[in-house]
C-alpha cells in the first residue's frame, strides 16, 4: 500500500499468493512438436532458475508457436510484472484471460498493470471483476486489489465508489497515514493518488480522510467533532460539506441536506451538491423544493445523468408530467440499467395513464434487482 | 357562532393535542371511529396501552437470554437477563396495536426491542425482521441499535409532530396517527374555521390525489413501490407492505380511482375483514353485463369464469410471514396457481 520497498514485499507476497491461485487452474497443456516442447521446458528452467530475462524470451517464442498455451501466457505475464514490464504484462494476461476469461488472478494482475500504465478506469473495472471472482479471498491479497482499486477509481473521477471501496478498511480497522490520504483524496473529490498531492494540501487532505475514516469505522460522533474542527480551520475548502453529507446520507438524510446545503453556498457551482440536496428532497416527498435544486444541476451540468434523474422526477412529482417524462427518457438512454432511472419512469408513466408502459418499467425494476435479495425487511 | 365561541377554548388547550375533538365539531363520522383504529393507536404510551394491561407478566427465552415484560400500575418495564446480570428498561413507547414493538432510549441510543408481542401466540416472539440478529451480549439483547434516522421514520409514521425541521421533537408529538398526520394543514384550518374562513383553509383534499399519489402517499409508511425495490426487500416479507404489491399488479392503474387505495379501504375505520365485503370493488372493474354493478368507467375487465363473490379469497390469498407470526392478503391481485412460488 505505500509506495518504494514496502509495495515491492508486498506485491512480491502478492504474486506468490496469486501464483499459487494461478497454479491451481492451470493444467499442464497438451502440445506436440519437438520445438515447441523445447522452447516450453527451456522456459520453465530458466523461471526457475530466475533468470527472468531468458524466461521472459523463451515464454515469448513458445507463445508464438502456440498461442493457445495458457500457461505459456501467465507465466510470462506474471514474469514481466514482477520486471515492472508492465504493457506486456497487460498483453500477455489479456492473452491468457481470451483463453481462461473467469480467471480472478489473471484479472487482477491485468488490473494492477493497467493501474501502473495508468489506464484507472480499466483497472479498477478489471479489479472489481476479480474481487468478484474470489481474487480477494485472502485477506492480504484483499488489502492490496481493493486499495488499488479505491485508487483507480478515485483517479478515474468516481469518488462515490471509491469510499464504498475504502469502508474496506474502516470495517477491519486497517489505518496508515497513506490510506487516510487517500480516503481524503475521494472524500474531497480530487482526482488525484496520494504522490500526486501537494505537499500544501497533505494537512487538509489526510485529516479530512481521517475524519472519514472515523464516521466509516462507526465513530459518528467523533467523525462530527473532526468535521467540525475541519469546517472551522478550513471554512471556504470546496467538498468538505459535501464529504460530511455523503457519510451522512444514509443515516440521517436530514442532516446530509443541511451538509449539502452548507456545501452550495461555499461553492455556488457545486451540481453534485445540488443534485444530492435535490434527491434527499425527493425523496422526502418535498419535490417543489426539490425543483430548484435540480432544474441548478442541469444548468451546471447539461450532460449529467444524474443531474438529469432528479430535474425529471422533480418535474413529474410537481405535475409536469411531459416534460418530466421526456427529460427521464433522454436519461435512460444515456444509462439503460440505472435503476432509479426506470423507477422515475415507472412512476411517470403511470401518472400519465399509460399502464402498460408503467408495469413494462416496473418489471424491469425487479429485473434490474433480481439477486441482491436481502434477507429480510426492516419493520 | 357557537363553534367561534368554543373555538378559542379548545385552542387553548394546544391545537395538537386535542385536534381530533375539535375536528369532531364538522367532521363527527371521522373522528369518532379513527382514533381507535391501528393506525390511530400507532403508537400508545404507558398507562394506555390495553394489551399490557391484559398481560402483566410475559416471559420469553432465546439464544441464551431471557425477557421479561411486565406491567405495574400504569408502568410497564423490559427486563433482559443473561443469568448473571440484568438490563431493566422503562417502556414509553409502544409501537402497534396488535403486534406490539417497543422503544428504548439508552445512552442518547435507540433501540428497537428484540422481543416483540404477537396476537397469534398470544405472547412474545423475536420482532419480526431481526430473526438474524443473535446478539453477542447483554447490551445486544436489548435490541437492534437504531441508526439516527431510524426513529424519525418510526415516530414519524406511528405518531403525529414527532420530526420538526428534519429533527426528532418528541416534546410535541402525539401518539397514534392523528387527523394532521395525513391532513396537514388541518391545525391551521381549524384556526381558520373559528373565524369563519374554514373553506379557503381547507388542507388539500386526498380523495382528489390520483391511485398513483395515494399509492405513494399511503406507502410512506405502508411502504411504497419504490422503496421496497430499492431497498431490494424480496420473498414473502414484502407481502405486508400493500402498495408495493398492489403496484405490482397486472389490473394496477395509476389514473383509475377503482383500484387506488382508498377505493378499498377507509382510514378512518378499522380494517374491513369480510372477504366477502370487498366484491362490489372486484366487480366495479371485473362485472359481466349481467352483473349488478353500475360504475361511472365501463367494466372492461374479464369477469371471473369461476364466481362473482369471495374475490379476495382466490385473487388475494393469504400469505404468512416466513416467522409464521403475521397473516397478511396479499394486494399482488392476480390468478393463483396452485402451488405456484410467490410472485416477486
Amino acid at each position: 500500500m505505500r509506495s518504494g520497498r514496502k509495495a515491492s514485499l508486498i506485491s512480491g507476497y502478492f504474486l506468490i499468493v496469486l501464483v499459487c491461485l494461478g497454479d491451481a487452474s492451470l493444467a499442464a497443456s497438451q502440445t506436440k512438436g519437438g520445438t515447441f516442447d523445447d522452447l516450453a521446458s527451456q522456459a520453465a528452467a530458466a523461471r526457475e532458475q530466475g533468470d527472468v530475462a531468458r524466461a521472459v524470451d523463451l515464454y515469448t517464442k513458445a507463445v508464438q508457436v502456440n498461442s493457445k498455451w495458457s500457461e505459456g501466457w501467465w507465466f510470462l505475464g506474471l514474469l514481466q510484472y514482477q520486471d515492472g514490464a508492465y504493457s506486456p504484462a497487460e498483453d500477455a494476461f489479456t492473452h491468457y484471460l481470451e483463453l481462461n476469461p473467469q480467471a480472478g488472478p489473471a484479472l487482477a494482475l491485468r488490473g494492477l498493470c493497467e493501474y501502473e500504465s495508468a489506464a484507472f478506469p480499466q483497472a479498477a473495472t478489471d479489479i472489481q471483476k476479480a474481487i468478484s471472482l474470489g481474487a480477494a479471498n485472502d485477506p492480504h491479497n484483499a488489502q492490496i486489489l481493493r486499495y488499488h482499486e479505491a485508487l483507480a477509481l478515485t483517479r478515474s473521477g468516481q469518488f462515490q465508489q471509491a469510499l464504498s471501496a475504502y469502508a474496506f478498511f474502516a470495517e477491519k480497522n486497517i489505518t496508515n497515514p497513506e490510506l487516510m490520504v487517500a480516503i481524503g483524496l475521494a472524500g474531497l473529490r480530487m482526482a488525484l493518488l496520494p504522490k500526486e498531492l501537494s505537499a500544501e494540501q497533505q494537512p487538509l487532505v489526510a485529516a479530512a480522510g481521517s475524519a472519514g475514516f472515523q464516521f466509516m469505522s462507526g465513530d459518528e460522533k467523533g467523525a462530527q467533532k473532526a468535521f467540525e474542527e475541519l469546517f472551522a480551520r478550513y471554512p471556504n475548502t470546496a467538498n468538505l460539506h459535501f464529504f460530511y453529507g455523503h457519510l451522512l446520507f444514509n443515516s440521517d438524510p436530514d442532516a446530509a441536506l443541511a451538509e449539502f446545503e452548507r456545501e452550495l453556498k461555499i461553492s455556488p457551482s457545486n451540481s453534485n451538491a445540488a443534485i444530492m440536496s435535490a434527491w434527499i428532497l425527493l425523496l422526502r416527498n418535498r419535490p417543489a423544493e426539490a425543483l430548484p435544486f435540480a432544474q441548478k444541476a442541469v444548468e451546471q451540468e447539461p450532460q449529467s445523468g444524474a443531474a438529469e434523474l432528479v430535474l425529471g422526477r422533480a418535474l413529474i412529482e410537481t405535475g409536469d408530467l411531459n416534460n418530466g417524462t421526456e427529460i427521464l427518457q433522454k436519461a435512460v438512454q444515456q444509462d439503460p440499467d440505472n435503476l432509479e432511472v426506470h423507477i422515475a419512469l415507472a412512476k411517470a408513466f403511470s401518472k400519465l395513464g399509460r399502464k402498460d408502459d408503467a408495469r413494462r418499467e416496473r418489471m424491469l425494476c425487479l429485473q434490474l434487482t433480481q439477486g441482491n435479495a436481502a434477507l429480510s425487511a426492516s419493520p | 357562532m357557537l363553534l367561534f365561541l368554543t373555538g378559542p377554548a379548545v385552542f387553548a388547550q394546544g391545537p395538537q393535542k386535542n385536534l381530533a375533538s375539535a375536528c369532531a365539531s364538522c367532521h363527527a363520522s371521522q373522528s369518532t371511529t379513527q382514533p381507535q383504529t391501528p393506525m390511530g393507536r400507532g403508537l400508545q404510551l404507558p398507562g394506555d396501552d390495553p394489551m399490557l394491561f391484559s398481560h402483566p407478566r410475559m416471559t420469553f427465552q432465546k439464544w441464551g437470554y431471557s425477557y421479561v415484560v411486565e406491567t405495574k400500575g400504569d408502568s410497564s418495564t423490559y427486563s433482559v437477563s443473561d443469568g448473571k446480570q440484568t438490563i431493566s428498561l422503562p417502556i414509553r413507547w409502544n409501537f402497534g396495536k396488535g403486534a406490539q414493538t417497543w422503544m428504548f432510549e439508552r445512552g442518547g441510543i435507540y433501540y428497537e426491542s428484540l422481543v416483540s408481542y404477537y396476537p397469534s401466540v398470544d405472547g412474545l416472539e423475536i420482532t419480526t425482521g431481526d430473526q438474524n440478529l443473535v446478539p453477542h451480549s447483554l447490551e445486544e439483547a436489548i435490541g437492534r441499535k437504531l441508526n439516527k434516522s431510524e426513529p424519525k421514520d418510526c415516530f414519524g409514521c406511528h405518531s403525529t409532530g414527532a420530526v420538526a425541521h428534519g429533527q426528532l421533537d418528541l416534546a410535541h408529538m402525539e401518539p397514534g396517527v392523528t387527523c394532521e398526520h395525513c391532513h396537514v394543514g388541518a391545525s391551521a384550518h381549524m384556526a381558520a374555521a373559528f373565524q369563519g374562513e374554514a373553506y379557503y383553509s381547507a388542507p388539500p383534499d386526498l380523495k382528489k390525489l390520483s391511485t398513483e399519489d395515494i399509492s405513494n402517499f399511503c406507502g410512506q409508511c405502508h411502504r411504497s413501490w419504490e422503496t421496497v425495490v430499492r431497498s431490494q426487500w424480496r420473498g414473502e416479507v414484502n407481502v405486508r407492505f400493500q402498495p408495493y404489491r398492489l403496484a405490482n399488479s397486472k389490473c394496477f392503474d395509476g389514473t383509475d380511482p377503482r383500484i387506488s387505495c382508498i377505493a378499498c379501504h377507509d382510514p378512518h375505520r378499522d380494517l374491513v375483514t369480510d372477504e366477502a365485503s370487498y366484491d362490489s370493488k372486484c366487480l366495479a372493474c371485473h362485472a359481466s353485463k349481467d352483473s349488478p354493478q353500475q360504475t361511472a368507467k365501463p367494466a372492461d375487465a374479464k369477469a371471473c369464469p369461476v364466481a362473482s363473490s369471495n374475490c379476495a379469497s382466490c385473487h388475494m390469498p393469504k400469505v404468512k410471514l416466513p416467522n409464521g407470526l403475521m397473516t397478511f392478503h396479499d394486494h399482488e391481485i392476480r390468478i393463483v396457481t396452485p402451488g405456484a412460488p410467490y410472485p416477486n
